[in-house]
This record gives C-alpha cells, sequence and structure tokens, in this order.
C-alpha cells in the first residue's frame, strides 16, 4: 500500500479505508481496538494538551 | 466511525501505520500530532490489553511483552512532548501546550527530541503489528 497516498488524502479518506478493509479481514479484537483509538482521538479532539491532559495518557 | 467486521484475519493492523503515519507527518503541528497518537496508542492499548487479560501480571508471552514495550515508547513520546511544550506557565492548571519559540537552539533540540520519540514509537508498534 502507498502511504503517502493517504497522507496526502488525509485522516477521513483513511477512517474510509479502514472501515473498507477491516470489513473484510481482521480479527474482531483489532476492530475493537481501532475502533477505540479513533474514538479517543475524536473525543479528544478539542484538548489543549495541559500538563493535566498529558499526563492522563499514561500507564 | 463505527467499524464492523465478522471475518477472521490479521491484515487490519497494517491500516493502523496508514493511520500512525498520516498522524506522523500530516499538515498539524507536531505537539498536535504527539498527542494524537498518544491519545489513539492509550486508546489502542487498553482495548488489546483488555483481550489479552493475561497481560495483566507480568507475564513474558510475546503479544504482553510488545504491548508492555508499546506503553513505554508512548509514555517516553509523552515525556518528550512534555519537554516539548515546557514553558513557565505549562504544569498550571488550564494551561496549554505552548511549543518553544521557532529558530532558537532549544526549539531544535525539542523538536529533534520529540520526533525521535514519535519515530521509535512507530517502530515499537510496528513489531506489535504480527503479534495481535
Amino acid at each position: 500500500m502507498d502511504y503517502s497516498l493517504l497522507i496526502s488524502l488525509g485522516l477521513d479518506f483513511t477512517k474510509m479505508l479502514i472501515g473498507h478493509f477491516t470489513k473484510a479481514k481482521a480479527p474482531q479484537e483489532v476492530i475493537d481496538a481501532i475502533q477505540a483509538a479513533y474514538d479517543a482521538i475524536e473525543q479528544h479532539g478539542k484538548d489543549t494538551m495541559t500538563k493535566e491532559q498529558w499526563e492522563a495518557l499514561r500507564g | 466511525m463505527k467499524i464492523k467486521c465478522d471475518a477472521p484475519g490479521g491484515f487490519a493492523l497494517g491500516v493502523i501505520f496508514a493511520s500512525i503515519v498520516l498522524l506522523l507527518f500530516g499538515c498539524t503541528p507536531i505537539e498536535r500530532q504527539a498527542y494524537n497518537v498518544a491519545v489513539a496508542s492509550k486508546a489502542f492499548l487498553d482495548s488489546a490489553a483488555n483481550a489479552h487479560p493475561e497481560c495483566q501480571s507480568l507475564n513474558q508471552a510475546k503479544v504482553c511483552t510488545l504491548i508492555r514495550q508499546a506503553r513505554s515508547a508512548k509514555d517516553a513520546l509523552i515525556d518528550a512532548a512534555e519537554f516539548y511544550c515546557q514553558s513557565a506557565d505549562f504544569g498550571k492548571p488550564g494551561v496549554p501546550c505552548q511549543p518553544p519559540t521557532k529558530g532558537t537552539p532549544a526549539a531544535q533540540i525539542a523538536t529533534d527530541k520529540l520526533k525521535a520519540a514519535l519515530q521509535y514509537y512507530d517502530a515499537v508498534t510496528r513489531d506489535l503489528k504480527g503479534a495481535l
């Protein structure tokens, strides 16, 4: 896969590709983990990156 | 975005790297890229750990070792990010990340350190790829 193409097209397109590929091949635990990662990014997208917020990501 | 899947396989982890690469080399500021990687990593690793409860102890299984290594790499990334964001008020409640002044030696050092941490995290995650 040419990742540079994905980079140029942006995150939304990458999300669409993730949906496409995972629908066909991935085990459920991986799907769940990817889902959790993207949900977290959307949830924390407006964070101002205070030290408290950074520290909450440890562990 | 809601992802659904019924079929087994292992390819999808490769897609994670597409998103990680995107996060690493996109147009957003490096501190935001690092934050997004840390956020995604935390959620991903927590989910992976839940799927492998045997990893809650110091299990030496490969997947457990790789999850621990990925957590360490994420925490090292946070260390580098906090160094990058360091300002007089950083650490006070509600004070956001303030990048160092561009063009200064301190900014170059902090940026290089943060880039190295991102690259190390990427390398560790590649090792995790085949284990899940």
